[in-house]
């Protein structure tokens, strides 16, 4: 009989449970992520209490409230399409760019091994998450993407993708290491048709991991720029002076609260 | 004469890359937060002059290789608020390192199978676990903890804050967690590969004992393949000391770095961050420097 592989079974079920809550989160919870919860007087045995949001847990609100008196568990859920959203888009762009680029590396041409070296260094030495905070707030992104959240995958995705570019390069190179692509040079192919009908289909395992582990990581960025207060979705002021409201609801956004 | 000449590229190479930083640095922060573009009769022109930048870039750039760093916005000098926070910093890199390399190789060695298979998944999985925990999480954990036990007399730690010794211990522990458990993952496979290895085998056969096997014959070579990962765990530090800092609010360079960004002094920024990316290439250079050593002292041994 054949053995059943744990992690993995753990993991889709984890990871379909995560894409269940981003489709169709009105069955995950009732409670509106846009409702609060106001302060407000209750009156039992002749005491009077003052409820002021934050709410600690209860049955209604399981997990509580913020400090705007919404209910903490509706937020991660209806949060998680943005975010899942954001940080599979950044994923795919940085591997996008990365495959390319470690591709033409790997083939020697002229200047690229040297521009992902050099990406690579200079975003370990200034860190990612500085550099988005930064240019994050100039107009000119604002203008071109119309949307803050769209400026914030592009920084990410245009910034960080030298790590992954360095990883994928050393497994090419493995493949070109191997005899079989001698033997295609060797019947006439040429080197796009080489990257196409042999290394891709060879580094589809390796991408796939690469991609998981890329997802996390800018999943960790994100959290590092909710820290930071970095509003991912975009933030307004309120009428009554509160800065920073998200206008759509991310997880990276409920830190930098 | 052609290894000198090959030094001398590579000193070279390096140090171009170090100014390269530097200016690309400088010019990120010298972009004014305005600045945008116009389409005018057709054309798409900018709202600041391109020039202008370029002047203010080169301007920072020089006074930087001047060592003339100025004033900031609030009007302190930035050699005294660099120097207190660069010291700060360095202390809390420095002891964060060596935290995580002594906990990380104990860790590796505790996790490496030996020849023995018996919990090995779930000894890989206690390092694994760790590394995908969010640095965030993790400061956040020790912040709790921290408070717990304050809150029973118990005044080891401090939250946040700097000055005395216990305010740098929880900043140390949260920022050497993540590199120990990396360190942790190259030992325990660079000592399985080692167990493998016909001496060892050889020295297992003629009766040697486990402890003088793993000190004598195994952790003598598995220990240049650590040293060789030694420089992944550089960005992981640097990006990580970002949180820790500002977590912990420890007045190091980091801390510096966000209050002036957020302050918009944006001159003051890109000095700070040329001297964090310093300490990138500091750290770099001596791993690096390590390793090339403990290369030549094996290569004269085996001679």
């Amino acid at each position: 009989m054949r053995k059943i592989n744990i992690p993995l079974l753990i993991g889709s079920i984890i990871l379909i449970f995560i894409f269940g809550m981003c489709l169709y989160p009105e069955y995950f919870t009732e409670a509106d992520p846009y409702g609060r919860e106001r302060t407000q007087y209750t009156y039992e045995n002749g005491k009077s209490t003052l409820v002021i949001p934050p709410i600690p847990p209860n049955d209604e609100y399981p997990l509580g409230t913020d400090h705007r008196g919404r209910d903490l568990k509706s937020l991660i859920i209806y949060g998680s399409k943005l975010t899942i959203f954001s940080a599979l888009t950044v994923a795919i762009i940085r591997l996008i760019i990365a495959l390319s680029l470690s591709i033409a590396a790997a083939y020697k041409v002229r200047l690229t091994n040297g521009f992902i070296d050099f990406f690579n260094t200079m975003f370990s030495a200034f860190p990612l998450i500085a550099a988005v905070i930064v240019l994050s707030k100039i107009v000119l992104f604002q203008d071109i993407f119309e949307n803050t959240t769209y400026v914030n995958i592009f920084l990410l995705s245009a910034l960080g993708w030298s790590r992954l570019a360095h990883m994928l390069k050393a497994k090419i190179d493995e493949i070109l290491m191997q005899d079989f692509i001698e033997g295609e040079i060797a019947i006439g192919k040429n080197k796009l048709e080489i990257a196409v009908q042999n290394i891709l289909p060879h580094l589809i395992p390796s991408m796939i991991v690469l991609f998981c582990m890329e997802t996390a990581m800018v999943l960790l960025s994100l959290s590092q720029l909710g820290v930071f207060g970095l509003v991912f979705s975009g933030g307004y002021e309120s009428a009554i002076g509160e800065i920073r409201v998200p206008i759509e609801f991310d997880w990276s956004s409920m830190l930098s609260l | 004469m052609i290894g000198q000449k090959r030094v001398l590229r590579n000193i070279f190479s390096k140090v171009l890359v170090l100014f390269a930083f530097t200016y690309i640095s400088i010019f990120i922060f010298s972009i004014p937060q305005g600045y945008s573009w116009e389409i005018i009769d057709g054309r798409f022109v900018s709202t600041y002059p391109l020039y202008m930048i370029i002047k203010r870039c080169n301007n920072t750039f020089i006074s930087l290789l001047e060592f003339n760093l100025g004033y900031n916005m609030k009007g302190k000098a930035l050699v005294e608020i660099l120097f207190e926070a660069f010291k700060k910093t360095a202390l809390l890199l420095l002891s964060s390192i060596v935290l995580a390399f002594v906990l990380g190789l104990l860790k590796g060695i505790s996790d490496s199978s030996r020849g023995n298979k018996n919990y090995a998944s779930f000894k890989v999985l206690t390092s694994v676990m760790p590394i995908s925990m969010p640095d965030v999480l993790i400061a956040a954990m020790m912040q709790s903890f921290a408070i717990w036990l304050i809150q029973r007399d118990i005044h080891i730690f401090k939250v946040a804050g700097s000055g005395t010794l216990a305010h740098s211990f929880l900043p140390i522990i949260a920022l050497s967690i993540l590199p120990a458990f990396y360190i942790a993952r190259i030992t325990s496979l660079a000592v399985n590969d080692c167990y493998k290895k016909p001496y060892v085998i050889t020295a297992l056969g003629k009766g040697c004992s486990s402890m003088r096997i793993l000190w004598n014959h195994v952790m003598r070579n598995a220990i240049k393949s650590i040293v060789e990962g030694l420089p992944n765990i550089t960005s992981i530090i640097i990006s990580n000391t970002l949180i820790v800092e500002y977590m912990f609010s420890y007045p190091g360079l980091t801390t510096s770095l966000m209050n002036h960004i957020t302050m918009g002094d944006r001159r003051s920024s890109a000095i700070i961050i040329v001297f964090i990316g310093s300490f990138y290439f500091i750290l770099n250079g001596l791993f690096h420097c390590i390793s090339k050593l403990m290369n030549i002292s094996y290569r004269r041994e085996a001679i």
